[in-house]
């Protein structure tokens, strides 16, 4: 409230004296003396009740004028207008309400979610509504969904909106819901514009999508109800999940690493792990979470049969959001590994052969089934090998390849392949290191000869294998006893290489001497390693030890592209293409967990979808009139890891988002702005004046037309005498 | 007759004397507007009383003892030996007066006086006693010629001040009075309890006449004052802080059904009550009371 006047506010200061002269009017009062004095009294004890409430009223009357003489003098009045603080007040207001029903909205300690809260408080916006204000309802989930677009006075339809749309407990995206407030909020007609923001206020709620602030001009006021608690938010989330092929336990063996982190605890956190295979519990174990890294646990798994299994990793936490407690994983075991052996050194006696023990190795059978399946091309036809209907691609001692070719396996990488590349004599160090340079992990400077095979002190001078890194799935099976045999294959020669600082490249295997022996690269989702020694018995005798199998296997395992990993899995809002040409199909049908279908059209060749819901999606093909639900097809959808940490963002990063972009309103001219308009309060406090001195008057005056009656009736009684 | 004609009462201040006031009003009175209905010593034979000791033996009619064997007295019509008992209430309630009345004792005084005044000129014997919490100066009854001097006298010094004992007074009263005497009271009777009605009940059944005049001020019978007031008690009571207007129509409820239940009671006794305010003439009163009693 502001005056035109205000000096003549000073006049408040009289608001005391009725007060005052209502106690020196006490003490004041007449007196007399007089006889009757008994009929008085009792005249008094019927009347004292009455006359003290006249008396009261009539100080409140009296101080009721002095206070609003003063006010009313001084023209108090309220703006009204953009500048001001209450058009919202005065004209109808269209209202955007706008929820975050992300991941960390799941968040509770005991109760309600604070999705729930959320709900609650928009409905609590709604009912405040006026009869002449408007209202849409948008979540803004990742991406942000319209729910009531048209602005309507229906609280009926505002009220179900709000409580009926599904919790997608995915990504958040306010700064693109905000976006779509605006397009709704230019498009009303009504003059004031009110933007509810209904979220938990985690930095990756304000994740600074909207670059340029003055393309959120428009949303009018902009109110931010934050529902999370005061004080720090805990959570646990399981973050990644993997799985490789277990060192023991022989075939169909797995295990299942689940990584999981904390937030918002001072030390070391415990949750209760559970694995499901196809939503069946199959092992439960306590984790401990360290406070400043994630903590791992692996269950081991036999799958007994081949085929598509939906696996997920749930913990139990007291506190934090639910959303994340689970990541899902789907496992296919249907597919065998395939390989493309490049023969770099063709040799007709078939030992001497550069694949000679390596084809050997890889074709073992695992029970009724071979580990991996190979074929065979010299260098000259790689040309016209399709790489798309393999899994791993094996240069052995390939000397040269055109760059086009290396071109091509670099993409085979990048897609997730897994290249393998061994040395050998037709290795040419400088040759090796510009041909191969997108593929080698590390340049090779040189070729290290040790000693010649047949060299009687060989035992002395040949090198072996010392550092393996056992965390990886292909050394890890010898850490186990009998492992060891490994380091009983000696090493004659090996590539010398460049040191580098690229972090993509890991040692996994060291020879005696220091000398590397194993080198893993990532490429795109794919991963290349360099066998620095030959993969036959050239440079070393390993091809005749006992361990030369299972490391070649599991080489081949580690290296080849499965249906889906930690790396492929599909993000909550973000698309997923879905590559159905080879299957001629003509739509897609995706059914996400809560059973849901999506029927999506294929568009040269592929899909898209973006998932909404986190779990397991199975994917349908239709082709030539039938539907076929093809288990290769099936994805998982996780969160994003931005909704893990629930930390809340910090109260002035979100103000000036938002000071940004409301204070951007009128640059592009598309906000009326209201004109400030200044509503005059003080006729009102005047009309009570008024009201207030008639009651006085009435109190007062009223005695006076009383005493006159009775004046005429006391006259009237007298003659009576 | 027009009141015009009589002594304004709010003059009658600046008349000093007490037998000034009387005179100026007795002037204004009707005299010998009344017969004497008692009987006494006369020479006009009334009837017979039995003799009781007290009786004058001279009027023992020894005729009457020859034929019966009893004493009797005569009695005779006489119109000239009433005695006449006058009690003024003496209060300080009595020295209330509101603006330019006389206060109801100098109003009272004048009455009595007066009427002592009228009294002796018939040639009855009017006796005096002011009276406050307890009987105060007492005059008996006597036709003297100096009567009316002492009586004022005796009124002048009226205290106006102490509480109110009307029942002590009547009860003084009672012992001293003859049968066949006229008792006359003027008080403002705000003692509200029923003890004065019932000793002035006995004094009626006892043969006496009994007149009562209630004298009240105005400002007792309107209550005019405005404003917050502190009423004061005149005969010792605790002050009072009252907004007048606010419990006038009460007050005065309250007032005027005392006064009617004296009033009622008074008729019932046959005893004869007049109410009379300060500011109306003493004349009208009294001339009420005479040609009540030629009436009968």
């Amino acid at each position: 409230m502001r005056f035109l006047n205000p000096i003549l506010l000073a006049g408040l200061a009289a608001v005391f004296l009725p007060i005052v002269i209502h106690l020196i009017n006490r003490r004041r009062a007449v007196r007399v003396a007089f006889p009757a004095l008994e009929f008085l009294r009792r005249s008094q004890k019927e009347q004292a009740r009455r006359l003290k409430i006249k008396q009261l009223l009539l100080l409140l009357a009296r101080i009721s004028i002095f206070l609003l003489l003063p006010l009313a003098m001084a023209q108090p009045y309220m703006l009204c207008g953009a500048q001001g603080q209450s058009a919202g007040d005065r004209l109808p207001t269209s209202i955007v309400i706008v929820i975050d029903d992300s991941a960390s909205m799941s968040w509770s300690r005991s109760g309600d979610t604070l999705l729930e809260v959320a709900r609650a408080r928009a409905q609590r916006v709604v009912r405040g509504m006026r009869s002449w204000d408007r209202a849409a309802v948008i979540f803004a989930h990742d991406p942000p969904s319209i729910v009531v677009g048209d602005l309507t006075g229906d609280r009926g339809i505002l009220q179900r909106a709000i409580r009926s749309e599904p919790a997608s407990f995915g990504g958040s995206d306010l700064p693109s819901a905000l976006l779509l407030a605006r397009e709704i909020q230019l498009d009303s007609e009504l003059s004031a514009k009110r933007t509810v923001v209904i979220t938990d206020d985690t930095a990756a709620a304000w994740s600074d999508r909207v670059t340029n602030p003055s393309q959120l001009a428009g949303l009018g006021d902009v109110e931010v109800i934050r529902v999370s608690p005061e004080r720090a938010m805990r959570n646990s989330a399981v973050i990644a999940l993997d799985y490789s092929e277990a060192a023991e336990g022989g075939a169909g063996n797995y295990e299942v690493t689940a990584t999981i982190e904390s937030w918002g605890y001072d030390g070391e956190s415990e949750v209760e792990a559970t694995l499901l295979v196809d939503d069946r519990p199959v092992g439960t174990t306590p984790v401990e979470i360290p406070a400043d890294r994630p903590g791992t646990v692996t269950f081991t798994h036999r799958f007994d049969d081949n085929g598509l299994f939906r696996v997920a990793v749930s913990i139990e936490e007291p506190e934090g959001a639910s959303a994340d407690n689970t990541r899902y994983l789907p496992i296919h075991l249907d597919r065998s590994i395939r390989a493309l052996m490049v023969n770099g050194d063709v040799r007709s006696v078939q030992y001497n052969d550069e694949l000679f023990y390596l084809e050997r190795a890889l074709g073992a059978r695992v029970g009724e089934v071979r580990a991996v399946d190979t074929d065979i091309v010299a260098p000259e036809r790689f040309v016209s090998a399709d790489l798309s209907a393999y899994d791993v691609v094996i240069l052995a001692n390939v000397a040269v390849m055109p760059v086009s070719q290396v071109q091509r396996l670099v993409e085979f990488a990048e897609e997730g392949g897994g290249i393998l590349l061994s040395g050998g004599d037709n290795v040419d160090a400088e040759r090796w290191s510009s041909i191969y340079a997108d593929l080698l992990p590390k340049p090779v400077r040189s070729v290290s000869v040790l000693c010649d095979p047949n060299d009687p002190d060989a035992n002395i001078k040949a090198t072996r294998l010392a550092a393996l890194d056992v965390t990886t799935p292909i050394f890890r099976v010898f850490s186990l006893p009998g492992g060891e045999s490994i380091q009983s294959a000696r090493v004659f020669t090996y590539l010398l290489l460049e040191p580098t600082t690229d972090e993509s490249v890991r040692t996994l295997a060291s020879y005696a001497d220091g000398g590397p022996a194993l080198l893993e690269r990532r490429i795109g989702r794919g991963r290349v390693l360099l066998w620095t020694t030959s993969i036959d018995f050239d440079w070393t005798d390993l091809p005749i030890r006992t361990a030369y199998l299972p490391l070649m296997q599991r080489m081949v395992q580690y290296l080849a592209r499965r249906g889906a990993d930690a790396s492929d899995q599909a993000v909550l809002g973000e698309r997923v293409s879905i590559d159905v040409e080879s299957m001629g199909a003509e739509r897609v049908e995706v059914h996400d967990p809560d059973g849901e279908r999506h029927v999506i059209d294929v568009v040269a060749g592929s899909a898209g979808f973006v998932p909404q819901r986190a779990g397991h999606h199975r994917v349908f093909v239709s082709a030539s009139g039938r539907d076929t639900e093809v288990d290769a097809l099936s994805f998982a959808a996780n969160l994003p890891p931005s909704e893990h940490d629930p930390a809340v963002v910090a109260g002035a990063d979100r103000d000036r988002f938002i000071d940004a972009a409301v204070g951007a309103r009128g640059a592009d001219g598309a906000v009326v702005d209201v004109p400030e308009n200044r509503a005059r309060t003080w006729p009102v406090l005047l009309f009570l004046l008024l009201v207030v001195i008639y009651a006085e008057s009435l109190l007062a005056v009223r005695r006076r037309f009383w005493q006159r009656l009775r004046g005429r009736r006391g006259a009237e009684s007298a003659d009576a005498l | 007759m027009s009141t015009t004609t009589y002594i304004d009462p709010s003059r009658l201040e600046a008349i000093g004397s007490t037998h000034l006031r009387a005179r100026s009003v007795v002037e204004g009175v009707i005299t010998g507007l009344h017969r004497n209905p008692h009987k006494g010593s006369s020479v006009e034979f009334a009837e017979y009383k039995e003799y009781a000791p007290g009786d004058e033996l001279r009027h023992i009619d020894w005729r009457a003892y020859a034929r019966v064997d009893r004493y009797y007295v005569k009695q005779f019509e006489d119109e000239t030996n009433v005695r006449g008992y006058l009690l003024l209430d003496a209060s300080g309630s009595m020295s209330f007066s509101f603006e330019d009345a006389p206060t109801k004792l100098m109003y009272g005084s004048t009455l009595l006086a007066s009427l002592a005044w009228i009294m002796l000129k018939q040639g009855d014997a009017p006796g005096i006693m002011t009276f406050d919490e307890r009987p105060g100066n007492w005059l008996p009854p006597s036709s003297r010629r100096t009567q009316i001097e002492d009586i004022c006298r005796v009124l002048d010094e009226a205290p106006g001040s102490g509480r109110t004992s009307i029942p002590s007074a009547l009860s003084r009263i009672a012992e001293r009075v003859y049968a066949r005497s006229l008792v006359v009271l003027v008080s403002d009777l705000l003692d509200t309890s029923d003890e004065m009605l019932t000793i002035a009940k006995v004094l009626r059944r006892r043969g006496m006449e009994v007149v009562i005049f209630h004298v009240l001020d105005r400002a007792e019978w309107e209550l005019p004052y405005e404003g917050l007031t502190i009423f004061e008690g005149m005969e010792g009571e605790e002050e009072l802080l009252v907004e007048p207007d606010d419990i006038r129509s009460a007050y005065q409820a309250e007032l005027r059904a005392h006064c009617d239940r004296i009033q009622a009671a008074c008729t019932s006794s046959d005893i004869e009550y007049f109410r009379t305010l300060t500011d109306q003439p003493i004349e009208g009163v009294l001339l009420k009371l005479l040609r009540g009693r030629l009436k009968k």
